[in-house]
């Protein structure tokens, strides 16, 4: 499992799949003021990041993954800057 | 080649296989909304894929079918036997095209004209709403940045977009929502655009609570900049072209710093890529590798039985060592074998195009079924296994489904069937071709087989119904009265037989007259290494594979009877001919009270081999014979017994031939 809940911390560990999207939602679910770690991530699905996107914990660390660190990790957190229309 | 055509040949090969099944379900239940949806989907993204290159009469037809597809899915009209006809002729022509593009790197001058029949007969219950693509479709990656899209300027004036030096094309990427179930990853897609500079999230007007996220479904949709090209952005997104939305940006040139940013950003996503394509060659090195490994491991095994007379606790030691290499030697084996596994359906996504078009040749009715290509086998199965399985599929429609008016006047359907199944049976891959053709009838086989003196009358007379059909795969047997264009001559199911033999597979034969007919093959899923009995012949070792062995026994000499010019003995109430093994090898024949006695069925009919000896039995990887042992008929390989000498495997069907 690469979501592994530590009380009040959650721990994104190596790559998260699919998968992982609901094990994380429920964690946040279950308790909303619990914080991310992202310093052990070194790669996550869309539905991953998705949830993040949707939930907006409070994160810590830096992923691991350059990619992630640079072009994702600026956009964890900060509010979406416009709304799909309903056709692109 | 072209990175983006290879690839391109690649995956658009994969998405006429995966249309192609579609159709075949869609032929069986035309009601089926999910698989239309997805032949939609298949076609959709073949039209973004070949718009990359310089295929318009292929995007002008595919945008037909879609068009003709998309109707069907508002349920507006309804698809007929017809349509779908048309539809698998569309498919075949792209496929057609990618193999042109493959050689010659563009279009025949004909497929203009081809594009626009096809597109006709597509269009013919459509009336007037036939359009080509330029004039309704606005959402097309091509023609998308003629102007720039109203999402542009809202996207430039963000601050996470703004002044990126060097920025050259946008991207707006709205995921189908579905997406996630159908394994794809939009992420990792935008990681693998080139020169990304910065990307962004879009919402959905319905963001949900957090008690109401599924999370499984893509709400979000992924803005992004990069300083790439258009068609080079375009080649990442080529898989979703329907999802995604570009912009060309004009900006002046980058500093220096955006320009380090963009390569760091650059190696990055290469890091990213989870799936990698190895040339085969490369893969083929490291099999040879794992099998020179493993004759080492075995000449392991013979010190340590040597050290056993000298120093009982240095052969302890020795095969302590030797145990724990076997292991990793055994793992490393499986990994590399799995590693070699490839689904079959690239090698036989041809099959159903040519069966069709031979069919239509020879003015036959055919349906050809192929199911069960999704399993995986060696490459070397794989890559064997197309041309013995074209031949019988030849073979099927030429000489065994008859021209309709002979079937409906037999009281058959005047279309003909043909399936070929493929299944995994333990660690074998079962290929069976089934056809409800006139079958074959064993007094034919066997009035020819006398005829061309393949076989005595006398000994025709002899045989059962059975051993009577697998005289179509002695050479030089052809039963056809009409040699025709399609099956050929020369080439026969004696090559077949061959080719299946060489996969260390077997073929066998089931026929009904005026019923059909039914092929086996036989092979293994798996073919690094190979299971050998050593036989004594003359003083020398050989090798004889155990999968063409029915089994060994030791009788007295005696009981070898002459029979005729040779001699046979009574195995279980069966006269088995006997050939001395030295004989065949052009060695002198030792005599000896006992024959030991190796039955064989590899050349078509059981035959008992007399050797000198039967020594172990060994599982070791066998080295396709080369150099100076290819002129060795008899020799089908090496491999290195566990005492180091070099132990030659035997070709029992080039031998009994």
């Amino acid at each position: 499992m690469s979501v592994v809940v530590d009380g009040p911390a959650i721990r994104l560990v190596g790559h998260c799949p699919v998968e992982d999207a609901e094990p994380l939602l429920v964690a946040l679910q279950e308790d909303a003021g619990r914080v991310v770690h992202l310093g052990e991530l070194e790669g996550a699905h869309f539905a991953v990041v998705q949830i993040l996107l949707l939930c907006c914990p409070a994160l810590e660390g830096f992923p691991k993954d350059l990619f992630l660190k640079n072009l994702v990790l600026p956009i964890l957190g900060a509010s979406a800057s416009e709304q799909i229309n309903a056709d692109p | 080649m072209d990175e983006l055509l290879e690839q391109f040949l690649i995956e658009g090969r994969e998405l006429v296989a995966q249309a192609h099944g579609d159709l075949a379900l869609l032929a069986r239940d035309p009601a089926r909304s999910e698989v239309l949806s997805s032949l939609f989907r298949t076609v959709h993204t073949l039209k973004g894929s070949v718009a990359l290159f310089d295929m318009g009469p292929a995007e002008h037809l595919l945008h037909t079918a879609e068009t003709r597809l998309e109707r069907e899915r508002g349920g507006r009209t309804a698809m007929g036997r017809d349509d779908l006809e048309t539809l698998v002729a569309v498919i075949d022509q792209l496929d057609r095209w990618i193999d042109e593009m493959e050689h010659g790197g563009a279009l025949p001058a004909d497929a203009e004209a081809r594009a626009a029949t096809l597109a006709e007969s597509l269009q013919d219950d459509e009336g007037e709403d036939g359009e080509r693509p330029s004039e309704t479709e606005s959402k097309t990656a091509t023609s998308e940045t003629a102007d720039a899209p109203d999402w542009l300027g809202a996207m430039l004036a963000d601050s996470r977009f703004r002044d990126l030096d060097g920025a050259a094309t946008a991207f707006r990427y709205i995921p189908d929502s579905e997406c996630f179930f159908r394994g794809e990853d939009p992420l990792a897609l935008v990681a693998g655009v080139p020169d990304l500079l910065a990307i962004d999230v879009v919402r959905s007007a319905e963001t949900p609570e957090i008690a109401d996220i599924e999370p499984f479904k893509c709400v979000l949709g992924i803005l992004g900049v990069s300083k790439g090209t258009l068609k080079a952005v375009q080649g990442a997104f080529r898989m979703v072209p329907d999802q995604v939305s570009f912009a060309q940006i004009a900006r002046p040139s980058g500093s220096a710093l955006t320009e380090a940013l963009a390569e760091t950003l650059a190696s990055t996503s290469a890091d990213r890529a989870t799936m990698l394509r190895v040339p085969a060659d490369k893969l083929d090195t490291l099999a040879a590798e794992v099998r020179e490994l493993a004759v080492a491991m075995h000449g392991l095994e013979g010190v340590t039985r040597q050290a056993q007379r000298v120093d009982r606790a240095l052969a302890d030691e020795l095969r302590r060592i030797q145990s724990g290499l076997a292991r990793a030697v055994g793992t490393l084996a499986a990994m590399v074998a799995d590693v070699r596994l490839v689904p079959l359906q690239p090698v036989l996504r041809r099959l159903p195009r040519l069966a069709r078009e031979l069919a239509s040749a020879l003015d036959k009715n055919v349906a050809f079924e192929l199911s069960g290509d999704g399993i995986e086998v060696d490459k070397q199965i794989a890559e064997g296994l197309f041309e013995p399985l074209l031949h019988l599929v030849r073979n099927a429609i030429d000489h065994g489904i008859e021209a309709p008016q002979i079937r409906l006047r037999s009281g058959k359907p005047a279309q003909g069937r043909v399936a070929l199944e493929l299944a995994r049976r333990g660690d074998r891959l079962v290929a069976t071709l089934v056809d409800d053709g006139a079958g074959i009838d064993p007094a034919t086989i066997r009035k020819a087989a006398v005829a061309k003196g393949i076989i005595a009358a006398e000994t025709a007379e002899n045989l059962g119904e059975r051993q009577v059909l697998r005289l179509i795969f002695a050479p030089g047997f052809s039963t056809s009265e009409v040699v025709t264009d399609v099956s050929g001559r020369g080439v026969g199911m004696d090559a077949v037989q061959r080719a299946v033999e060489r996969l260390q597979g077997t073929i066998d034969i089931e026929s009904e007259p005026g019923q059909g007919t039914r092929l086996t093959i036989q092979l293994p899923l798996n073919a690094i290494v190979t299971r050998l009995l050593t036989v004594s012949v003359a003083g020398e070792r050989y090798g004889l594979r155990m999968d063409q062995i029915v089994e060994t026994l030791r009788l007295d000499a005696t009981e070898i009877q002459t029979l005729g010019q040779g001699n046979a003995c009574i195995i279980r109430d069966r006269t088995v001919p006997v050939v001395a093994l030295a004989a065949l090898l052009g060695h002198d024949e030792t005599v000896s009270p006992v024959a030991r006695l190796v039955v064989t069925d590899a050349g078509g009919e059981p035959m008992a081999l007399r050797v000198d000896a039967l020594g172990d039995r060994l599982d070791a990887p066998v080295r396709e014979r080369s150099g100076l042992l290819s002129a060795l008929p008899a020799v089908g390989g090496t491999t290195v017994h566990s005492d180091g000498t070099v132990l030659l495997v035997l070709d029992l069907p080039e031998l009994l031939a």
